[in-house]
């Protein structure tokens, strides 16, 4: 299974993605994250699950 | 100026120092090596892994430390010390730097629990197999999970940059 980390464009064309919705959630959430360090710790918490579910999952070695 | 301001500036120089020297490995690692890594002739990509990849693993991994020790230090002494202690840890900068220093964490986290680990081993199996033995089963398993983690702290770096930036001179963003 290709993931996003195995394109170098990938790589850069998501972190412009998620760097755009963390700064739209900084600015949409009600309250945006300054009303709650709580919302912070969510995002990068899941961020890092995500992380962790890509690392795991079976995929094969890189030529 | 007064000492206090003094220590901050320094600390927050010896950060972004260190954050240069990580950052920079790390993106030559993911966009100058691993495509000429994939190009080179297998003898000479064991002499790079055996010379080049531990020297420049040496600075990335020890940057990634102080980079990580410096940027906890500034938020302690914002948040503790100086004018803003207290207040600090209620502000949009500290929330944003939140969100910068998170994905900095598990950046750091996973260079020093995956990426270190993994390229240890890939070195070590690279000289066994220069010395005249064998590749081990698991050797592109773990070159595979270094890969991932590289690649993941790269993206993770984008964001990581911006809200770091973000801090001081986008405060206006939570409106």
């Amino acid at each position: 299974m290709k993931l996003p980390q195995d394109s170098q464009t990938g790589v850069v064309v998501w972190g412009i993605i998620m760097t755009a919705v963390l700064a739209l959630l900084v600015k949409v959430i009600p309250g945006g994250l300054h009303g709650g360090a709580a919302v912070d710790l969510v995002i990068i918490v899941l961020a890092w699950l995500g992380m962790f579910w890509l690392l795991r999952k079976p995929t094969p070695p890189r030529t | 100026m007064d000492a206090y301001t003094l220590y901050v500036a320094s600390v927050r120089w010896i950060h972004i120092l260190a954050g240069i020297t990580w950052i920079g490995i790390l993106y030559y690692f993911n966009f100058v090596q691993v495509p000429a890594f994939a190009k080179m002739e297998a003898a000479a990509r064991t002499n790079a892994t055996q010379i080049l990849v531990p020297r420049a693993l040496l600075f990335f991994r020890w940057g990634a430390m102080l980079t990580f020790l410096a940027g906890i230090t500034m938020v302690l002494s914002y948040g503790i010390g100086g004018p803003r202690a207290g207040s600090y840890w209620h502000s949009a900068g500290f929330h944003m730097i939140l969100i910068g220093g998170g994905l900095g964490t598990m950046m750091f986290i996973n260079v020093w629990a995956i990426i270190w680990p993994y390229q240890k081993r890939i070195i070590a199996a690279t000289n066994a197999v220069a010395a005249g033995g064998t590749a081990p089963a698991d050797q592109p398993k773990w070159a595979r999970r270094a890969f991932l983690a590289s690649r993941t702290n790269t993206l993770f770096s984008i964001p990581m940059v911006f809200f770091m930036v973000a801090a001081p001179f986008l405060g206006g963003l939570q409106g």
